[in-house]
């Protein structure tokens, strides 16, 4: 296992399924980073909404894979809303350094 | 670690559960089965397993980034058929009996397949457990930094 550091919502982000294990391109800015997280969340998110529409209509034959898509979706919405909590905190952490 | 893995590896197990499920319940309505389009009698349909790591080629997919969800669960390699021979009753009367007046009639026991079944839905259970349980590994660390 290589160690490899990086700004923790840059490691955060890389949990998200079908991502690389790799750091992303060098140069890349923090705010790119939150992007690319968030849009992997917004795919999950519509992934499953569109599961449970096809199981409203009775279009899918394993029940299974809309509850694991449900499942996945909340998991990224809960990770999604922690990093928000700990970027909050560092923001306002330094917004209350003595100038 | 891809924190999702787990529920996709568990989604895999409880596919192929469901599928051994529909066989069983195949085997279980054609018990009784004298015909069918390939003639004979019915047979037992099994459901072949494979696990889905791939080994070094894995590996390497691995290291380059891709096919990361790939490796970890089961697939369904092939549904075969029993090679048991069918079950022989003499009826002459039957209008499917030979020559000699036997009734070929399918290998299937019932007392095997409902057996069969109650493990393929404690299978089905395990994983469904499996998968909860990484969802709440999930959510806890997710509370690592909280407070």
């Amino acid at each position: 296992m290589d160690l490899r550091v990086g700004s923790p919502g840059e490691t955060l982000f890389n949990q998200m399924p079908g991502r690389t294990s790799s750091a992303g391109a060098p140069g890349e800015s923090f705010s790119q980073i939150l992007k690319r997280g968030l849009a992997e969340a917004t795919e999950l998110l519509r992934e499953a909404d569109t599961m449970t529409g096809k199981l409203a209509l009775g279009q899918v034959d394993d029940l299974a894979q809309v509850m694991i898509a449900t499942e996945k979706a909340q998991l990224a919405m809960e990770l999604t809303l922690q990093v928000r909590n700990k970027l909050l905190e560092a923001y306002q952490e330094i917004m209350r350094i003595q100038v | 670690m891809n924190m999702f893995r787990a529920l996709e590896i568990s989604l895999t197990g409880l596919t192929a559960e469901r599928l051994r499920m529909d066989l069983i319940a195949n085997n279980l309505a054609n018990v009784n089965t004298t015909r069918t389009r390939q003639g004979g009698p019915f047979r037992r349909k099994l459901a072949v397993f494979a696990s889905r790591s791939q080994g070094a080629f894995g590996y390497f997919l691995k290291r380059a980034g891709l096919g990361d969800s790939l490796v970890g669960g089961v697939q369904v390699v092939g549904i075969v058929d029993d090679p048991t021979p069918p079950k022989l009753r003499y009826d002459p009367g039957h209008p499917d009996a030979d020559q000699r007046g036997y009734v070929a009639l399918p290998n299937v026991d019932v007392v095997s397949e409902m057996v069969d079944l109650i493990s393929a839905s404690r299978s089905y259970e395990a994983n469904v457990t499996a998968a909860n349980a990484a969802k709440y590994m999930a959510m806890t660390a997710l509370e690592i930094g909280r407070g």
